[in-house]
């Protein structure tokens, strides 16, 4: 099931290339089927999951390579457990979003939707992957249609932001793959889950370095201060469903990276350095809110307030409890979800305004109330106010770190009252205000796409936001052994 | 028959089949080339003639997988002489087919570009099959002269005389380097035959330690040279941009991989006993070679520059498994240098075929290509991106493989060295896919098509891009069954 | 008997010369005779060790014969491009052969 969850997407984006030039208008058609046919399977792997099971589950495996005498092999194995499934729904959800929120999209259209649909099968492939060498596969197959879909289809500067994309991924998943060799070579298996049952304790090389190395890319990808430069330059000129992918998912590959990879396989390193990986995740989250309430362009704003939000996720695993990993797989998945709306809500008013700059809207919510709602309920959610889903992972977050990071905690809490203020300020100024000449003319989502995305994405908050148990119950599955791992050492 | 020293020698001249196949058959395509008006030929035949040959040759070296015999001590027939004859024949025939609507419009002396390129694949076998240093020498040269011709082909293009005037030059430079520790190695070992200097070696050198470092440096520097490895490497870009398309394309391919075949069996096999004496040297020109190759290759203009450049830093990779040789480093190299002529050759016949239509080798000339041809476009992409390592594609897989094979092998610097170039290259593979998927077209703007030979080889080597990099088991457990026959 | 060190002198001396006019001489005939002279010593060195150390079965001998005939086609096949490109440039000087970044 998790190889047709993997391979559904490759197969659209196979067909939408394959369409005869003249029928290229259904490009968005077939992209949409196959993207909902995917988002249906990850809600079936969600709904069939078994939470009491021990281990991964819907494993498919075979081996893929046998190096005969350099005594290695490489396998194809893909499994869920309770982390994974919950954000392969998600990429499940915003995907289809993703698709509906392109709906308008005119200039190559075919290629532009096969390579968001050859997105969501890389992403996945990150999400599912039992292997080191298969999950560094798709971490890196991911590049290139991010790299194409941003450089061509992005505003301003969109060729030195997708560059400069590309460049700090390879940068920190060079270093990654020499970290997964080393750690391969050391155990003997490129297996997650044997080298999570027996991590190795030697390698060529000290562990800790071993810990950096894989650590980077994941950090990279997370991103956190001072390595995060690239997210608001990438952000601000992809195109919104782009947006709405890297904010949602593509950024949680580093955040299920730690988790799957760094904490469990490296455990007593992870312990040694959690001291300096919570004081980065606090500087990360206050610097981040920080430089968001300077932010002049709508669109930048949201994309320094992700710096501050994944923060938080690092602040939770910095925990190193099963309380503050819960908090943090819990954030991924809200962040997900509430990011993903904002970037959508931002992409609506741009289409509208043609304009990012805070300082020439005004009173938009006359003109367009539905659009105005949904960002301000974007926005509280975003600010944990509570009842959505951000307030959840939040409050779990900090719960978990008080006791072993009282000081990074505080930060983190002075952190949400930050983000309390740009998202208010920018919901009034916006939104509120009196109506102005400029604006008169402009309409409120009407279309049934647009409607339908934002729709789905409310849904997902509130209902996450009053019942978590739909969520947490699933991701505390996933995350008790690593909890487990990391505790004991 | 016996020689002097008492040795019972064989002349099994079958055992030769495939090349006196092909060196005949680049007899007649001289001959059918001379006499083309008495015999009514056009000029068609040709290529298909040198195809029918290759074949023949192709098939008939299949006969003997898995035998371990020997040409009169000189010419060694084993699994690893096969996987070469099957690599250099095959990558003639891809060279042949891909570039014949090339070659009649751009090249001079049609029949000797044929028979040259069939004579250098016969020089190129026997820089693998070798036993004897001499068999070695002669093998070199038969394929250094060739191609020293060959780059001079070029009608109508001064470049093409220059860059065969540099690369003659230099390549005799390097023959004679390679020649003078040639010599030192036979006064220390005393003997030209790879078994007896394994002896000689392993036995000891009884005090001519000197001779014999001075002579693996000049071994490894002439070797190096042919390689196009750095410091030696000054000639590649002139003689890469010089030379016919499809020549250039045929010395990334042959000419690298025979010297690294020759490389293998020479330093798996007579020099291994003086391993610490050469295994610095062979590192360091390693490094220098990646670091140099993918770094200058930054900064160029010219498509056939850049992949002279990338094919330079390729080497530093191939030249890493030397390093540290070993059974599993010498079956990851071979399978590294199977999975690098396939895709090379992908790139090339894709920059051929775009070369046909357009005359352009400026890489800005690419300029819009995914919107005129998207199936040129995705080769080379593919290609490109097999060279600098994506994964799912041949380039990732061979060079994790080897990657590993180093970092197994104890030299886990080298390969973070080599990891980290390699995330170098893909910037410059990504300039040129730059160029084709994010800009408008320049001027014409029309949908074209590839001629059916180019469409042919592109798929053919796209496919095998593509599996290899999924699957790759099937050449691994050949290059391992190809290389066991060098540790025994 | 002469000692062998002095024909392997001989021989380190003609290499020797032969790869100074190599990065010396400017002119490609000369580069070329240069290029001789190294393949001189080479087979020197060859016939010397065959001669002294390997008397039997004097394989040495017999790859001088060949670093001798292979030589000769060299130069043959380098004269060749020579006169080529003096032909298009009315030049045998490797520094006025200059289209291509030497």
């Amino acid at each position: 099931m998790l190889t047709v969850f993997l391979f559904l997407p490759a197969a659209g984006a196979l067909m939408v290339a394959l369409l005869p030039r003249e029928r290229s208008h259904e490009a968005k058609w077939v992209a949409l089927a196959f993207s909902a046919l995917a988002f249906l399977t990850s809600i079936a792997v969600f709904l069939r999951f078994d939470r009491d099971a021990v281990g991964y589950q819907f494993v498919d495996r075979f081996e893929w390579i046998r190096a005969g005498t350099a005594g290695f092999s490489i396998q194809y194995v893909v499994g869920v457990d309770g982390l994974s499934a919950a954000l392969v729904l998600l990429l499940g959800l915003l995907t289809v979003v993703s698709v509906l929120i392109s709906w308008n999209i005119e200039a190559r259209t075919k290629e532009y939707f096969a390579y968001l649909l050859l997105l969501e099968t890389a992403v996945a492939g990150v999400f599912v992957s039992l292997d080191l060498i298969q999950f560094f596969l798709f971490w890196e197959l991911e590049l290139v249609p991010m790299y194409l879909l941003i450089s061509i289809w992005g505003s301003g500067r969109k060729e030195y932001s997708a560059m400069k994309f590309l460049l700090y991924t390879l940068a920190g998943s060079a270093f990654m793959l020499v970290g997964f060799l080393m750690l391969g070579f050391a155990a003997g298996t490129f297996d997650i889950a044997a080298l999570t049952a027996q991590p190795p304790t030697e390698a060529l090389v000290p562990l800790s370095l071993i810990f950096w190395a894989i650590m980077l890319a994941f950090l990279v990808k997370l991103p956190v201060f001072p390595v995060h430069t690239w997210l608001p330059d990438a952000h601000t000129d992809a195109p919104t469903a782009v947006s709405v992918m890297l904010a949602g998912v593509l950024l949680k590959m580093g955040g299920y990276g730690i988790l799957r990879i760094a904490l469990p396989i490296l455990p007593n390193e992870a312990r040694d350095f959690r001291v300096a990986l919570a004081a980065l995740a606090a500087v990360s989250v206050i610097y981040g809110a920080i430089v968001t309430l300077q932010q002049k362009d709508l669109k930048r704003l949201i994309a320094y307030s992700s710096v501050s939000h994944m923060g938080y996720v690092l602040l939770g695993v910095s925990a190193m409890g099963a309380l503050g990993l819960s908090g943090a797989a819990l954030q991924m998945f809200t962040h997900g979800a509430i990011t993903g709306l904002l970037f959508v809500m931002v992409g609506l008013v741009y289409d509208r305004t043609h304009t990012r700059e805070i300082s020439e809207m005004s009173g938009l919510i006359h003109r367009m109330p539905l659009i105005g709602t949904v960002m301000l309920v974007a926005g509280l959610a975003s600010l944990g106010l509570p009842g959505m889903a951000g307030f959840v992972a939040e409050l779990t977050t900090f719960l978990g770190t008080l006791e072993a990071h009282p000081a990074a905690t505080i930060a983190g809490i002075f952190g949400v009252v930050l983000s309390a203020g740009y998202i208010l300020w920018m919901v009034e100024r916006v939104f509120h205000g009196p109506p102005t000449e400029r604006w008169a003319g402009l309409t409120d989502a009407t279309a049934w796409w647009e409607r339908t995305a934002m729709a789905a994405l409310v849904l997902v908050i509130l209902a996450v936001g009053i019942y978590p148990a739909l969520l947490t119950e699933t991701i505390a599955a996933g995350v008790a052994p690593i909890a487990q791992i990391v505790g004991a050492a | 028959m016996r020689d002097i020293l008492g040795h019972s020698l064989n002349f099994q001249y079958e055992l030769l089949l495939p090349e006196i196949i092909i060196a005949i058959t680049a007899t007649l395509v001289v001959g059918a080339d001379a006499f083309r008006n008495e015999l009514r030929l056009g000029r068609r035949i040709l290529p298909w003639l040198s195809v029918i040959g290759l074949v023949a040759a192709l098939v008939v070296s299949l006969l003997w997988i898995d035998t371990q015999r020997n040409f009169a001590r000189l010419i060694t027939i084993d699994n690893y002489t096969t996987f070469f004859r099957v690599l250099f024949t095959a990558t003639a025939i891809v060279v042949i087919v891909g570039s014949h609507e090339y070659v009649e419009r751009h090249i001079g002396h049609i029949g000797e570009f044929y028979a040259l390129i069939l004579l250098s694949t016969v020089g190129a076998i026997y820089m693998a099959a070798a036993r004897d240093l001499l068999t070695a020498y002669v093998a070199i040269e038969v394929l250094s002269f060739s191609l020293y011709v060959a780059v001079s082909l070029a009608r109508n293009d001064p470049r093409s005389g220059e860059a065969a005037l540099k690369y003659t030059l230099l390549g005799g430079v390097a023959s004679a380097m390679l020649l003078y520790g040639l010599s030192l190695l036979y006064g220390v070992a005393g003997s030209t035959q790879y078994t007896e200097i394994s002896g000689a070696l392993a036995a000891g050198t009884g005090g001519m330690t000197l001779p014999l470092i001075l002579g693996l440096v000049l071994i490894v520097a002439g070797l190096g040279f042919k390689a196009s490895a750095v410091p030696f490497h000054m000639y590649t870009p002139d003689a890469y941009e010089g030379a016919p398309l499809p020549i250039t394309a045929y010395i990334s391919a042959t000419s690298k991989a025979a010297v690294l075949a020759l490389f293998l069996r020479w330093f798996s096999g007579p020099l291994l006993p003086a391993l610490p004496d050469w295994q610095w040297m062979v590192a360091l020109i390693a490094v220098l070679t990646m670091g140099l190759g993918n770094l200058v290759a930054l900064q160029q203009r010219n498509i056939k520059r850049l992949l002279a450049y990338s094919s330079i830093g390729q080497v530093g990779y191939m030249l890493m498994a030397i390093t540290t040789v070993s059974v599993v480093s010498a079956s990851a190299l071979l399978l590294h240098i199977g999975g690098y002529l396939v895709t090379n050759l992908a790139v090339f016949m894709a920059v051929i075929a775009f070369y046909n239509r357009t005359g352009t080798e400026e890489i800005s000339g690419f300029r819009g290509l995914a919107q005129t041809n998207p199936y040129l476009a995705l080769v080379i992409t593919a290609g490109m991106f097999s060279l600098g390592g994506m994964p799912l594609l041949a380039g990732f897989l061979t060079k994790f493989i080897l990657f590993t094979a180093a970092a197994d092998g104890g030299f886990l610097w080298l390969a973070t060295f080599a990891v980290i170039m390699s995330t170098v290259s893909l910037y410059y593979y990504l300039q040129v896919i730059k160029q084709m998927y994010l800009y408008q077209p320049d001027g014409d703007a029309r949908r074209w098509r590839l001629s059916p030979t180019g469409y042919l080889t592109t798929a053919v080597l796209l496919a095998g891009t593509v599996v290899l990099g999924v699957y790759a088991t099937p050449l691994y457990t050949l290059a391992d069954r190809a290389t066991r026959v060098l540790f025994v | 008997m002469i000692p062998m060190e002095n024909f392997l002198l001989l021989s380190a001396v003609l290499f020797a010369i032969g790869f100074y006019g190599v990065l010396a001489r400017r002119s490609a005939i000369l580069i070329l005779i240069s290029v001789e002279l190294m393949l001189a010593g080479v087979a020197i060195n060859f016939v010397t060790f065959a001669t002294y150390l390997d008397s039997q079965a004097f394989s040495g001998a017999i790859f001088a014969l060949f670093v001798i005939t292979v030589a000769a086609a060299e130069v043959g096949l380098a004269l060749g491009i020579v006169l080529r490109i003096f032909r298009e440039r009315q030049t045998a000087n490797v520094d006025e052969v200059d289209t291509l970044k030497w």
